[in-house]
């Protein structure tokens, strides 16, 4: 059968043509004038941080924390608020481990700058100077120094009434930091009956001695002396733990100053001064490298050892920090802080998203306060003192050899 | 008895750091009359220069040579360029110290970074007698600082050039007349000193952690030691790190751990109320 098509009909077909190519040119034209999610002003994370001097090695690891997270979230689109899409930005000040450059930044940050979220800085008494400054301006701020844990009650962050309602510590309270060390020290070191503590003297020393010291106590074991405090800037400790050695411990507590650790156990090793220690805030690869056949020490880091994969999401973190620090960079000796500032920025943004602002810090802390978040750390939330309750890595070194575990209040 | 015995050993073993750190800062002011406070520097700057040659691969008696070296010649140009111009006003001489603190502390936090630094001790077998136990590498430290102290007080005393040294601090003036090339043996002598400093920083290392930071303490230690000896004599500084090392060691073991500094530096006040000029003061060696 012959086909053909008709004068009419071929007009037609072609008319149905340039008709769909039109309506297609306009569809398309139309779907392109539709707008993408809007982007709305980038949000501002201020970073008051030791940089440089003496305490770099606790101020480098916050700004990277909160500089992963930031980057993490722009990489997945921004935070996405009522359907504006905010990127992150990381304004960073170095208070050169300070307190009067703490003051200084933290006006620049928060009178100047109009910034409403600050994270650190992360030791005791710069800190303490930046909160004044903060608080009164409703300013979100984040830092693990353990001196907030006496800063914060129930009354002072009371919803819209408290005074520092806006203030978080990203690290576990004392007693229960000290008391799951015990709990765990009695787990891997043959239940140690008769203990002793030894810490620096300084005011994080006598709070934390204080606190090893009822937390072995509540343990049921024996302080065989009151804590011994050697003097800030000590390195020959050899007469301090001779006066330990001579009460006969079976296990002996290393706290604060993390930095001297290994030198005490290394002494106190040399000296014979018990059977087992337990130090808090060393690398296990460090003691490791130092004390080579290093056997019964448990140690628990703040809050992650280097390289650690006690569990998948410490392993993922690990790597992600790797990979931002570049091929060749070293991690520097508290490396491990990052993660409570990692966490922390997540749980800010997360905080944000769920309260649907970017402005209303009041809004954005009350969501913080109450709503848990899984990190790295495990779960992470606060207690009534606006505390986080998070773990630590825990690793016991036995013949020269490491075994983690991680492990949560 | 066996506690009191360590205590004993472990007073000996603080002697011979306080006596490394002592023997540099009497030697400088015995001649020169400048009160250096950055000498703790250039112990932590030796310390860290020897860190740097173990990781070349050098063994660490030669490491400490390095320190010893670099120390010396960082000692140089400091006298050249900072306290002879000085000379005639010790007291700027010693501000100027306060400002080569901060100067070489952030020169060895450029450089080394913030970190403590450690390395692996040489010698790392531990002596025991009884309950008695001391580390194998503090004893060659404190044979070493003896060592060192013995042949510095037997060259002051017996040689020529301590001879000349001797009459240059009695009298500098006299004895330029008398053909002693003063300039050259102050710079000298700053030079011995330093590098001893570096030497000790070297020691010091092999027993203890280090950081750019950790020069203030041993500065005061230093001081405190140079000064109950009497500035300007080594033998002075050896007897008086002794006494102070085992104050230290007797009282925090047996009295408060705490004092343990405010021992040491009370019995310095105690020993200058009695003797002002220290206990051997008056004269180099």
């Amino acid at each position: 059968m012959k086909c053909y098509w008709s004068k009419a009909a071929l007009v037609g077909s072609v008319a149905n043509l340039i008709g769909s190519l039109s309506l297609g040119l306009v569809v398309g034209t139309a779907c392109a004038q539709v707008p993408a999610t809007p982007t709305g002003e980038p949000i501002k994370i201020g970073v008051i941080s030791a940089l440089s001097g003496p305490l770099v090695g606790y101020g480098q690891p916050l700004l990277d924390g909160v500089k992963m997270a930031a980057e993490q979230a722009n990489a997945e689109g921004g935070v996405t608020i009522k359907g504006v899409r905010h990127l992150v930005q990381v304004v960073e000040r170095d208070n050169r481990s300070d307190v009067n450059n703490s003051v200084a930044a933290a006006m620049s940050l928060v009178r100047d700058n109009g910034i409403k979220f600050i994270v650190g800085p992360a030791t005791g008494s710069e800190v303490a100077s930046v909160v004044e400054i903060t608080q009164r301006a409703k300013v979100i701020q984040l830092s693990s120094a353990a001196i907030l844990q006496s800063m914060l009650t129930k009354e002072n962050v009371a919803p819209s009434m408290g005074n520092r309602r806006h203030l978080f510590m990203m690290q576990t309270p004392s007693p229960l930091r000290e008391i799951l060390t015990i709990k765990m020290s009695m787990k891997y070191l043959g239940s140690p009956m008769r203990q002793a503590v030894i810490v620096s003297n300084d005011s994080n020393g006598d709070y934390i001695g204080k606190n090893v010291e009822d937390a072995i106590v509540q343990s049921h074991a024996t302080l065989v002396l009151p804590k011994v405090q050697y003097e800030p800037g000590t390195t020959d400790y050899s007469s301090y733990l001779t006066k330990i050695r001579d009460a006969k411990p079976d296990l002996l507590n290393v706290w604060w100053l993390p930095t001297d650790s290994i030198n005490i156990l290394q002494q106190a090793m040399q000296l014979n001064v018990a059977k087992s220690y337990f130090t808090f805030g060393a690398e296990p690869a460090d003691v490791i490298q130092r004390i080579p056949n290093v056997d019964n020490v448990l140690v628990a880091c703040g809050p992650l050892c280097r390289n650690s994969s006690s569990t998948p999401a410490i392993a993922a973190f690990w790597q992600r920090y790797a990979k931002y620090l570049g091929p060749n960079t070293k991690f520097a000796a508290s490396a491990g802080g990052a993660a409570w500032y990692y966490d922390g920025t997540r749980m800010l943004l997360n905080a944000m998203q769920i309260a649907g602002t970017v402005d209303n810090t009041d809004d954005i802390a009350a969501v913080m306060a109450k709503t848990p978040f899984s990190g790295t750390l495990g779960l992470i939330k606060f207690d009534d003192r606006h505390r986080a309750q998070s773990g630590f890595d825990f690793c016991l070194l036995s013949k020269g050899k490491a075994t983690c575990e991680f492990a949560s209040p | 008895m066996e506690t009191l015995l360590q205590q004993v050993v472990n007073g000996l073993s603080i002697a011979s750091v306080f006596g490394l750190l002592a023997v540099g800062i009497t030697l400088v002011f015995g001649l020169t009359g400048i009160v250096n406070f950055a000498h703790g520097e250039f112990l932590v700057q030796g310390g860290l220069v020897a860190t740097s040659a173990i990781a070349l691969g050098l063994p660490f008696p030669i490491a400490c040579l390095v320190a010893f070296i670099v120390e010396g010649a960082i000692g140089w140009c400091v006298e050249r360029a900072v306290f002879r111009p000085l000379a005639a006003q010790p007291v700027l001489g010693f501000i100027a110290s306060l400002g080569l603190i901060i100067a070489m502390q952030h020169i060895a936090l450029k450089i080394w970074g913030s970190n403590q630094i450690a390395i692996d001790a040489p010698l790392k077998q531990v002596l025991a007698i009884g309950d008695v136990r001391i580390s194998a590498m503090r004893i060659a430290v404190t044979v070493i600082t003896i060592i060192v102290m013995t042949v510095l007080l037997v060259l002051l005393s017996r040689s020529r050039w301590g001879r000349a040294l001797r009459a240059i601090a009695i009298d500098r003036e006299t004895a330029a007349a008398m053909g002693v090339p003063v300039q050259a043996y102050v710079s000298a002598t700053f030079v011995i000193g330093s590098a001893l400093a570096g030497l000790g920083g070297a020691l010091l290392l092999s027993l203890f952690p280090m950081s750019p930071f950790s020069g203030g303490v041993y500065t005061i230690n230093g001081f405190a030691v140079a000064i109950v000896g009497g500035l300007g004599s080594v033998s002075g500084a050896l007897i008086a790190a002794v006494i102070l090392g085992m104050v230290e060691a007797i009282a925090s073991g047996y009295v408060s751990p705490v004092w343990s500094s405010a021992y040491a530096f009370g019995a310095m006040i105690i020993v200058l109320l009695l003797r002002p000029s220290g206990l051997k003061g008056g004269g180099i060696a």
